[in-house]
């Protein structure tokens, strides 16, 4: 494998995968470009979902970015036999929103990530002011606990409608097992959290009188941290697969 | 050495193993018993100071414009989380930096000033609201220092969360080349290369 205009096989290509310390090459109509020095596919992997070594010609259709991306890495050659490709079904971006993002580049990838802090920490704050209040009966504890409830209440659905934007953008809905798991995740919590939130609003003493059915209004809210944990967690392996680590 | 060989070591050197990054000894056995800590650690732990700076900012006003107690509480143990998460962010920020990027891009640097000023605003905040927890109630003269603080916050967290985010999702690699956008960390270009 070398320079530009050598023929490349797809067996050569498909060594080139990036993993190990191999180099990641990727194929673009009939171009073989060399992405190694990207961060962007650190261990052969790009966006969770496209890997190096391959023929990315019909993924490239579904890509948010347009085909001058590739004149930022050095091509390393021609594919040989390269198979005819037709382009796969992805996302049809609006012009108007294509107008924005190419304007906004940060609109692409930033909303989500800048978005879910609240939510997760949120959470997180709402159980564990939660727990404070019950070691320490301090009822400021317990008023902050609500407080953030509602916070939490109010950004899970705008971290919920960026997630869809990015996935769909991104990702072009691919279905693999983070995503599976926040797409069934993210609405229980919402769900439980919203429910707290009405139940403490209509019922402001419920964590003072801790009998009977008021103990689920403490179970839901002793939910909300793992929950909102796992999801993030599953995020997170979105962002930084564990394989490249 | 040949594109291949030159692509191989960027990629060795990227992966090179805590221990070569000078890391104390139970630190590198723990990034290599847990991996994840590598890179994950620092956006984890990044999320508290983030939205507990910004909530204190938020409720303070909220409690200035109402009266409601409760905004005020939350709004000192939102201050008190963020001071006590922010040594945290910064440690591990320091050390994926230390492990990640061996050579530190400008919005590290920016991301670490900021931070350090963050810091000094939000612990000079919480003592000041400690020794003077009504202070919220009585805006004159020099605790009007007080309020510029608090506000200070949410912009400073903001400009930290930036600069974090660019290292994570790098603007350049959003943009086409030549056109589009506005890469405010990208060298400006010289005439005749525009």
């Amino acid at each position: 494998m070398g320079e530009t205009g050598e023929k490349i096989t797809l067996t050569e290509l498909a060594a080139a995968d990036g993993k190990d310390g191999r180099p990641a090459y990727i194929a673009f109509q009939d171009k073989v470009f060399d992405v190694s020095q990207s961060p962007l596919w650190d261990g052969g992997l790009h966006m969770a979902g496209h890997l190096a070594g391959r023929d990315l010609t019909a993924e490239f259709a579904d890509a948010p970015h347009s085909q001058e991306v590739f004149e930022r890495y050095p091509q390393v050659g021609v594919l040989k036999k390269a198979p005819a490709s037709s382009p796969a079904k992805g996302p049809v971006i609006p012009p108007w929103l294509a107008w924005l993002l190419k304007r906004v580049p940060l609109l692409k990838r930033h909303p989500h990530p800048m978005v879910v802090h609240f939510p997760i920490v949120f959470m997180i704050a709402a159980t564990s002011f939660t727990i404070l209040y019950l070691l320490t009966g301090r009822k400021s504890f317990e008023l902050t606990a609500f407080n953030c409830l509602g916070g939490g209440v109010l950004f899970i659905p705008v971290a919920v409608i960026t997630g869809l934007f990015t996935w769909w953008l991104n990702y072009q809905t691919r279905l693999f097992k983070p995503v599976i798991v926040k797409l069934i995740l993210s609405p229980v919590l919402f769900a439980l959290a919203l429910a707290a939130f009405v139940w403490r609003l209509l019922h402001p003493a419920v964590m003072e009188n801790l009998r009977g059915v008021n103990i689920i209004y403490l179970g839901i809210t002793m939910l909300l941290f793992p929950l909102v944990t796992i999801i993030g967690w599953y995020g997170s392996q979105i962002t930084f697969p564990v394989h490249e680590e | 050495m040949t594109m291949g060989e030159q692509s191989r070591k960027v990629r060795q050197d990227r992966r090179s193993r805590p221990e070569a990054q000078g890391l104390p000894s139970y630190i590198s056995s723990l990034m290599v018993r847990f991996p994840r800590l590598k890179r994950q650690l620092h956006p984890w732990l990044a999320h508290f100071p983030i939205t507990f700076m910004l909530s204190a900012t938020f409720f303070s006003l909220l409690y200035l414009w109402t009266r409601v107690a409760s905004f005020k509480a939350t709004a000192w143990y939102c201050l008190a989380g963020g001071v006590l998460f922010l040594p945290g962010a910064i440690f591990s920020g320091l050390l994926t930096e230390k492990i990640n990027y061996p050579e530190a891009p400008p919005s590290a640097r920016i991301e670490k000033i900021i931070s350090l000023l963050l810091s000094v605003v939000s612990l000079t905040a919480f003592i000041w609201s400690l020794v003077y927890p009504d202070i919220l109630d009585n805006l004159q003269g020099v605790n009007l220092i007080y309020l510029f603080l608090i506000l200070a916050l949410a912009p400073l967290v903001i400009a930290v969360g930036f600069f974090g985010g660019m290292l994570t999702f790098p603007l350049e690699e959003e943009r086409p080349p030549g056109n589009g956008g506005r890469d405010i960390l990208a060298p400006k270009p010289e005439r005749d290369q525009i």
